[in-house]
């Protein structure tokens, strides 16, 4: 089921757009290199952290990647919605698990790209031995990046399901999103989704923490979605 | 007196095997033409407070073929979509096969069905479209899924997308998506829609040829010719109610 329904991801528009805009997004900087520059003066960081902080700094993470990836993840509900494809599953416990992980390996696709791009990025302004120094950090990152990520379509997933439409669960999971840039703002400190995915060095301190939390989070809400959407009516696909 | 003692334990040992006699008994009752396939009992659904579905009480059987018909918005779709549990009754049971939906399984572990446009993916052809849903069960062949596309009279090695299709061919593999499994139960909602003379009669053979195979039917349409010379027997839905009407009333 899975080798199928990748394949049909490989052919969607939405798949292809997503790439295609994340693909521009790493090579903005490539064209105007004083914006990571500008990270390295301010922060006095050096090239490889000040790449990877404009890369995942707040305003990119809320109002770029987070909506790409709600895109990236439209065929998950163009395809699980359906009748068809729902009772071809027999139970709903089998359905959701299905869902889950395609969640947990599209989080995993998308992430593992995002880290291509900006590996690509250093790779072109020469910086590639800088990379090597912060393997630790990256693996840590790349981590709660992919939590972050998980618990994002975890959310979208449910309200799609829950309203039987994709716009009213982006509405929902974006409006998450925005809600905690502006806190984050405010208050500078984020709170969960944007805090895993723009993930600053000072974050992996609490790094174990943030993982167990995280993990728990995801399957307890997992299960409770899973209640929910098994008691839900399923009417006309909008 | 040993001897005696271990006749008397080892007697109790078959009784071990009772719940499996019992459920191979179960299973051997499916075969039976005349068993009921789907058992409605006082079914009611109410949605923001109307009336959907009331007291809805049905037994059918397997091998016959079941016509539904009532004017739009009687409630025939929301009927086929508590039978397929993709919706919860407010009251009342469905029970199908012997297991009662929501409760023992949440959808028919046998089922076929076309219920909404069925919605499938524009970019693949129809053959990649019907192998992506086959693949959830992976009980049928490449083989099987190509036969049940030339059954509805299209070809399964068309390289043209989903979304070029017209509206008639739409609806044929609809069909075929409903049929390629071989299900013993058949949920169609206005299966002859938009079908030229051809198609329809392309349809009309399907499903007399599902019933030949022990499938239970359940159509529902406005187009009366087709559960005439189809079903066997004739459901009429008004707001929420069915009623059992025969096949001259229908005429």
């Amino acid at each position: 089921m899975l080798k199928q329904y990748f394949s049909l991801k490989a052919k969607s528009k939405y798949f292809l757009f997503s790439i295609l805009v994340l693909a521009c997004y790493t090579l903005l900087a490539c064209f105007n290199q004083e914006i990571i520059y500008q990270q390295i003066s301010i922060y006095n960081h050096p090239f490889f952290l000040a790449n990877f902080d404009n890369f995942f700094s707040a305003a990119p993470v809320s109002f770029l990647l987070c909506p790409i990836f709600f895109i990236f993840r439209k065929d998950s509900y163009d395809f699980f919605g359906k009748p068809s494809v729902m009772i071809r599953f027999s139970n709903h416990t089998k359905w959701w698990q299905s869902c889950m992980l395609v969640i947990v390996i599209e989080s995993t696709m998308f992430v593992s790209y995002l880290y291509l791009l900006l590996l690509l990025r250093t790779l072109y302004f020469h910086k590639m031995s800088d990379t090597f120094k912060y393997i630790k950090i990256i693996a840590k990152c790349y981590t709660l990046q992919v939590l972050g990520f998980i618990s994002l379509a975890l959310i979208f997933c449910f309200f799609s399901f829950f309203f039987r439409s994709a716009l009213a669960g982006f509405a929902v999971a974006y409006s998450f999103v925005i809600i905690e840039f502006f806190l984050s703002n405010w208050y500078t400190f984020g709170i969960f989704i944007i805090y895993l995915i723009e993930v600053a060095v000072n974050t992996l301190d609490f790094y174990v923490p943030l993982l167990i939390t995280t993990i728990i989070l995801i399957l307890l809400f997992s299960l409770l979605f899973k209640t929910i959407l098994s008691n839900r009516d399923y009417l006309k696909q909008r | 007196m040993r001897i005696k003692k271990l006749f008397y334990q080892l007697s109790f040992y078959p009784l071990l095997l009772l719940p499996f006699l019992l459920s191979m008994l179960r299973t051997v009752s499916l075969d039976d033409k005349n068993m009921a396939v789907v058992e409605i009992n006082h079914l009611y659904k109410n949605l923001k407070g109307r009336v959907i579905l009331s007291d809805i009480n049905l037994s059918l059987e397997k091998g016959n073929a079941y016509g539904f018909y009532g004017h739009n918005g009687s409630g025939k779709s929301m009927l086929f979509r508590a039978i397929a549990g993709l919706i919860h009754p407010t009251e009342g049971t469905v029970t199908v096969f012997n297991k009662k939906i929501g409760d023992e399984v949440s959808f028919p572990e046998s089922l076929g069905l076309i219920i909404e446009s069925v919605g499938f993916w524009p970019y693949y052809t129809g053959y990649e479209n019907l192998k992506t849903l086959a693949s959830i069960k992976n009980i049928i062949s490449d083989d099987d899924i190509k036969h049940a596309i030339e059954r509805v009279g299209l070809d399964p090695n068309d390289k043209r997308a989903y979304r070029k299709y017209s509206l008639g061919m739409k609806q044929r593999l609809g069909i075929a998506q409903a049929v390629m499994e071989k299900p013993n139960l058949i949920l169609l909602d206005e299966p002859t829609n938009a079908l030229d003379e051809n198609g329809v009669e392309q349809v009309r053979n399907i499903i007399r040829e599902e019933v030949n195979r022990g499938a239970a039917v359940l159509v529902a349409s406005h187009n009366k010719e087709d559960l005439n010379l189809l079903c066997s027997r004739f459901f009429k839905m008004n707001d929420g109610k069915l009623t059992e009407t025969t096949g001259e009333i229908l005429k």
